[in-house]
């Protein structure tokens, strides 16, 4: 199903210069079906970072990690203007979503206290209990594990798939080309062109992620600056 | 308890149509840090150019009859991918099209100069295992890779074998 955007709301498109429009945004203008998809990437993205965070906290008694984060995205992923808002803030997504969700485990500490304790309410801080080097930590290993799916996806449809085993034997594995460059039929000549063309694959898949996370910033500089930190 | 300086397993985001091959990984956070660093794009090159043309659906056509220009290496071009050009006609070759690259006042025909300087050298390497070039050994060997994976047969086993040759990793 295609959505139409309602009449009477603006469309990003409206209120955004074309050439700051994202994926978000070109997403967020096609309606349900569009913002299932932004709600896919943010979920398969970032679950793991928020895990990481939740489970560093003095909050773990809240509940199970898995509960806890769904809940979260159910319920802030659902407001209308949660990812506007995002687009209005200048942060990274991942730095918006940990201090959203420091707001949320908030509001279940709250939640608890009522049912437990009759109000009376227990610390109340809306603290960020880590720092965000481990946050971002996640972060890269997230990212870099779905460039890999999304790379590998891509070569596989269009019929690299062997250009893919050479570029994931090789860079991912770690082994030599001449270690399992005979199993595939091939030279040592072909398997480094073959690899090439597959590390594009992934190349373009990382920068991609990346581009999500921080629409307004450069790449080159957002990947620095997550080595640094890594 | 989750962490992040344990290895990474890929798996963790596995879902029904998750690729076999990466949800058997399990990533380090040296490896995760290696991958990462692949995103970043190299600083643009002359070269970058050459690539994106070779990758275009006429390349075949275009690289040959771009090489048997008289202007760059005629009739026997076809012979430079299979060892049939000595090393000072193919040194000769590569001075030629470097004077093109600069001289030419059409793009097109600058880049089939470039490329037959940088298949001259490759076939120094390849079929007389001399160097004629005085670039860095690395930055070629990741050059002709790059080109080797847009060019044409039997351009891209010329180029896989040199970079494999300059130690390409």
């Amino acid at each position: 199903m295609t959505a139409t955007p309602s009449p009477t709301k603006p469309r990003r498109s409206d209120v955004f210069p074309a050439t700051q429009l994202t994926w978000i945004d070109h997403h967020l203008d096609e309606g349900p079906e569009g913002r299932g998809a932004i709600n896919a990437h943010i979920m398969s993205i970032y679950r793991w970072p928020l895990s990481v965070y939740f489970m560093g906290t003095r909050d773990r008694w809240l509940g199970e990690p898995d509960e806890v984060i769904n809940g979260f995205f159910a319920d802030r992923l659902a407001k209308p203007n949660f990812l506007d808002d995002w687009r209005a803030s200048g942060l990274h997504l991942r730095h918006w979503l940990i201090n959203a969700f420091c707001f949320y485990l908030r509001e279940l500490r709250r939640d608890q206290a009522r049912r437990q304790t009759d109000g009376v309410m227990p610390s109340d801080e809306v603290v960020f209990q880590g720092n965000t080097r481990d946050l971002d930590r996640a972060f890269v290993a997230g990212l870099v594990a779905r460039a890999l799916q999304a790379a590998e996806q891509t070569c596989r449809r269009q019929g690299l798939a062997a250009h893919w085993q050479v570029f994931f034997d090789h860079f991912v594995q770690g082994r030599p080309y001449d270690q399992f460059v005979a199993d595939l039929g091939i030279d040592a000549a072909r398997a480094v062109v073959m690899a090439r063309t597959a590390k594009k694959k992934f190349q373009d898949a990382v920068r991609d992620l990346v581009a999500k996370d921080h629409p307004a910033g450069d790449i080159d500089d957002e990947i620095r600056s997550l080595l640094e930190g890594h | 308890m989750p962490n992040a300086d344990d290895r990474f397993l890929v798996s963790g985001f596995a879902s029904p149509d998750t690729p076999a091959a990466a949800a058997q990984a399990a990533l380090s956070p040296m490896i995760v840090g290696r991958l990462l660093r692949m995103g970043m794009r190299a600083p643009a090159r002359p070269s970058d150019k050459l690539i994106d043309r070779l990758a275009a659906a006429d390349a075949h056509d275009w690289l040959a009859q771009s090489l048997a220009s008289d202007r760059i290496a005629g009739a026997a071009s076809h012979s430079i991918a299979s060892g049939g050009w000595s090393i000072s006609d193919l040194d000769a070759l590569k001075n030629r099209c470097k004077a093109l690259t600069l001289s030419e006042a059409d793009a097109a025909a600058r880049l089939g100069a470039l490329a037959g300087y940088y298949l001259a050298i490759a076939a120094a390497i390849v079929h007389h295992q001399r160097l004629i070039s005085s670039q860095p050994k690395a930055e070629l060997a990741s050059l002709f890779a790059d080109l080797g994976s847009a060019a044409p047969e039997p351009w891209a086993t010329l180029l896989g074998k040199a970079a494999v040759a300059l130690g390409a990793a």
